[in-house]
């Protein structure tokens, strides 16, 4: 019989919020991530309809995929923009 | 990687299975063929697919899949055609050993797979259209 050991306290949290800083850049960094990986995405999705249209030697299936990652990493970078908006908002309507 | 690494997995067995149906079809219009480049008869065609890994998620290695090799069936069927130009002095024409109902069996099988892996092409985007709404 084994005994059922205390649950231990979470040490990672406070080192992850000093290596973080300030509260609010978490969210910029999130938002400047999603619209990092939508441009990557869209950039390649250019050139793989690019080259799939100029019939070199691209499936149409990967042109389309790469197409769909590009729709979804955009929508993802909006929805993040969406939240970040709407949180300043809320804070601009704070009354004193 | 997640769920877009579901479509680049899936995308790698799209490639697979349309150049199954390439060799299916390639081997189903030389059938007939009792000469080509090398003023041979034409010889079957065969893809060997191999696992590759695409990336590695919490819980181990997801695997992709390519085309490793195209092997080649080296076995002709001959058939006694004295007037074929290609005939042998014996009267004999060496014919590829290709039974065309087994292509076409090859190549429904490439379709169906390709269907199936566009299926799961389409259930991880309704899966990440999912996750985006979470946050309307």
């Amino acid at each position: 019989m084994s005994m059922i050991s205390g649950i231990q306290p979470r040490q990672t949290l406070d080192s992850l919020r000093e290596a973080t800083g300030p509260v609010h850049s978490e969210f910029f960094e999130t938002l400047q991530a999603a619209i990092k990986n939508a441009t990557e995405a869209n950039e390649q999705a250019h050139t793989t309809a690019k080259q799939a249209l100029l019939g070199s030697d691209v499936d149409i299936p990967e042109a389309m995929i790469a197409m769909q990652k590009a729709e979804l990493s955009l929508e993802l970078a909006v929805q993040v923009r969406n939240k970040v908006v709407q949180a300043y908002d809320e804070i601009s309507k704070l009354q004193f | 990687m997640g769920l877009l690494g579901i479509m680049s997995v899936s995308g790698s067995a799209l490639a697979v299975e349309r150049q199954r149906a390439e060799i299916a079809a390639g081997n189903l219009a030389n059938s007939e063929s009792t000469r080509g480049p090398d003023g041979k008869a034409y010889r079957k065609n065969v893809a060997v697919v191999s696992a590759v890994p695409a990336y590695r998620n919490a819980s181990g290695l997801v695997s992709g899949v390519q085309v490793d090799t195209i092997n080649t069936v080296n076995s002709t069927v001959r058939r006694y055609e004295p007037w074929h130009p290609d005939a042998g002095a014996d009267g004999y024409v060496e014919y590829p050993d290709i039974n065309p109902a087994m292509e076409m069996a090859d190549l429904m099988s490439a379709d169906r797979s390709f269907q199936l892996n566009a299926a799961a092409i389409q259930s991880a985007k309704a899966m990440l259209a999912d996750s985006l709404e979470i946050a309307k």
